[in-house]
């Protein structure tokens, strides 16, 4: 070791001393090629050169991709009409926050996947409250039968033309129920496209009704609720409620088998009267023969709202079309004739 | 489906190389040691510092395109085929959109055809559902695409998609794969929605407030070159997390709603289109009027894919400003059933 280094320095020393070490290396350069001075003598010639050793340095892919982050950046803020120190956040900030602020007042900041909103439904619960208490002054009854694990499917009559009855139903298990759960009502093509109403009623938690939607909810563990007579309601007399219209094509008892979630039959019972203001809104129909229109009051109180006994499915699963056809058709049946029967005991305690 | 892995792609040819998910994916992709060759395919070169891409011109409204992309892959032979050409927003020449989008995934399905490259990506957009009040909120892959659209721009796209659709019918032997982007936002974008909402003031349908769905670049970036990598097949939905309504994202962004009946913003629209004031179509209007929503269930069980951004934070990230705290951190409502006290 210190032979070679005394070595060296010697060399040095000598070539200090002759003042000429150009002239005797020339010739090993090579006059002619210029390799030398772009530094291919430094490449390793190919051969074995044992292990690899590793670099202590960082990964230089990583460093590349970093490096590429910054140039990115630096270049996202460069614009060509303004230089970089003149680009900075805008003196506007506050004020966009202010409007921010007031522009939000009534919204929340995140609604749940099908757009139910929180801080919405909380400004709307006294207009609904004294809608419940004061004017329809409702009763609800069999709050137990609810199932609280899981999901449900309520199937309920309609009652009234705007969907009062879902909104009623919704508050109502809402602020009655120990759990304040959550009733999800599956609003029919033609309601759900409104505008002011659809918008309104998704914010309260309305969905539309169709059973992608429908799945998803009950996988979720939320209460669905359906209204299975549909636009036909409208054709129903408000002095007999009990005349329940067609169960739709069954969809919900489709909807139950797939997914296993109990149905609950649900009756929702208005006062029958002959008058205000539903009844008055149908005479004169019928008299000026005018076509079927909403009147934006239901009828006056008080209604009650029965949940009845949960039916489970689950069990019955049905091999052929036949078979499920049969299932189908007469489960409908016989949650229709279940929801009259209600009707007709609350009907008859209530007077 | 195989359970072995595929084979790593070791070429990969990208077509419109110089749009925003393509040249990204070009640099992304060249960081990867396993890929030895990127080919660009454009009308002008991109800007990715890397000896691994090799940019090659190729104008796909030309109608020689076809031959020259055969001859490309002849050359080559990529493992993977990027098809990203496709335009950001919509453009007042209708028949040059419709050479470069329809007629250019024509030409790169011919070529593709015969030479078979392993795997074939597709650029699309969940805007090829289109928004209607039929169908239902969360949109699955198999959802039908929408049907009657009076929009040439998303009309293009529905085309291109069926072409590749059917190519994927045919060719059991290459995997076919297109990836639907819900509205691409982010500091770097520059397509339709962020043109749309750069504006102070942004239109709003009376009584209409449907359910927005975005997706922040890194993460569509994260998804391509998951499918890439794992050389997917079939189609995905690439759709961040959560959803707001149109309102309260323009409030989020402090633009001012300017509320009208869906017939006069029509007419304005119209109006504006043709003077070239405006850069939207009043023919996509109803994607004010009714959600357009996928689902992205299939690329997270599938592809793995999990957007790590949501809507909130993609909107800070598009402003380019942080937002109030409580905005960043307002959590997603999950489980609706019991939140009213």
């Amino acid at each position: 070791m210190s032979n070679s280094k005394d070595q060296k320095r010697a060399k040095a020393d000598q070539a200090k001393a002759t003042g000429t070490p150009a002239k005797d290396n020339m010739a090993d350069w090579g006059d002619d090629d210029d390799s030398y001075f772009l530094g291919a003598e430094a490449a390793l010639p190919p051969g074995d050169y044992g292990e690899t050793i590793p670099s202590h340095l960082p990964d230089p892919i990583a460093q590349a991709r970093v490096l590429r982050e910054l140039q990115r950046r630096v270049r996202s803020t460069l614009s060509p009409a303004f230089p970089v120190e003149v680009k900075r956040p805008l003196p506007g900030a506050a004020l966009l926050a202010g409007y921010r602020h007031f522009a939000l007042r009534s919204r929340s900041l995140a609604v749940d996947e099908f757009g139910l909103d929180p801080d919405y439904c909380e400004m709307a619960k006294p207009a609904l409250d004294l809608l419940y208490r004061r004017w329809l002054r409702i009763k609800l009854k069999g709050l137990e039968n609810l199932p609280t694990d899981g999901g449900a499917i309520l199937v309920c009559n309609h009652t009234g033309t705007l969907p009062y009855d879902a909104t009623m139903l919704m508050h109502g298990i809402a602020t009655e129920h120990p759990l304040h759960l959550q009733v999800r009502p599956l609003l029919e093509d033609r309601l759900a496209r409104k505008a002011f109403l659809g918008v309104g009623l998704r914010r309260l938690g309305a969905v539309r009704a169709c059973q992608e939607n429908a799945t998803r909810l009950l996988g979720n563990g939320s209460i669905v609720a359906v209204f299975p007579e549909g636009r036909r309601a409208l054709l129903k007399e408000p002095t007999s409620p009990q005349n329940l219209q067609r169960f739709g094509r069954g969809g919900f008892i489709r909807l139950a088998r797939n997914t296993g979630a109990p149905l609950v039959p649900v009756a929702i019972v208005p006062q029958p009267t002959r008058w205000l203001p539903e009844s008055a809104a149908k005479r004169l129909q019928a008299t000026a023969r005018l076509p079927l229109f909403p009147t934006l009051l239901p009828t006056l109180g008080p209604w009650t709202i029965q949940i009845g006994k949960p039916i489970d499915l689950s069990a019955k699963l049905p091999e052929s079309d036949r078979e499920e056809r049969v299932l189908v058709a007469d489960e409908a049946h016989r949650v229709r004739l279940q929801i009259i029967e209600m009707i007709n005991e609350n009907l008859t305690s209530s007077t | 489906m195989s359970d072995a892995p595929k084979p790593y792609p070791a070429v990969v040819a990208l077509t419109g190389a110089c749009t925003d998910l393509g040249v990204e994916t070009l640099r992304r992709l060249s960081d990867d040691p396993k890929i030895e060759t990127l080919i660009a395919l454009d009308v002008s070169p991109p800007d990715v510092l890397s000896d691994k891409v090799k940019f090659v011109h190729l104008d796909l409204s030309q109608p020689g395109a076809g031959m020259r992309i055969a001859d490309i892959l002849d050359e080559y032979k990529p493992d993977t085929f990027v098809h990203a050409a496709f335009l950001s927003a919509p453009t007042h020449q209708g028949a040059w959109a419709h050479e470069l989008e329809d007629i250019g995934t024509m030409h790169v399905l011919d070529a593709c055809a015969r030479h078979q490259p392993q795997q074939l990506l597709l650029f699309s957009t969940t805007l090829v559902y289109g928004a209607r009040p039929d169908q239902p909120t969360y949109l699955r892959e198999d959802a039908k695409l929408g049907a009657v659209t009076k929009s040439r721009f998303i009309n293009d796209r529905i085309r291109a998609e069926e072409q590749v659709l059917r190519f994927a019918r045919n060719h059991p032997g290459i995997d076919v794969c297109s990836l639907r982007f819900a509205k691409l936002l982010g500091p770097n974008s520059d397509n339709l929605f962020t043109r749309f909402l750069s504006r102070p003031v942004a239109p709003t349908l009376t009584g209409f407030d449907p359910l927005m769905q975005c997706v922040h670049e890194e993460d569509a970036i994260r998804a391509i070159l998951l499918a890439i990598r794992q050389r997917a097949g079939g189609v995905f939905n690439i759709v961040g997390k959560d959803v707001l309504p149109y309102t309260t994202l323009l409030a989020l962004l402090g633009r001012l709603p300017l509320p009208l009946p869906k017939p006069v913003a029509k007419l304005i629209g119209k109006a504006m289109w043709a003077t070239k004031l405006s850069e939207v179509p009043s023919t996509m209007i109803e994607h004010l009027q009714f959600c357009c929503v996928a689902d992205g269930a299939k690329a997270r069980d599938t592809l793995g894919f999990e957007a790590q951004y949501d809507i909130r934070q993609t909107l800070a990230e598009f402003l380019g400003m942080p937002m109030e705290p409580a905005i960043q951190s307002a959590k997603p409502i999950s489980q609706p059933a019991t939140w009213m006290n």
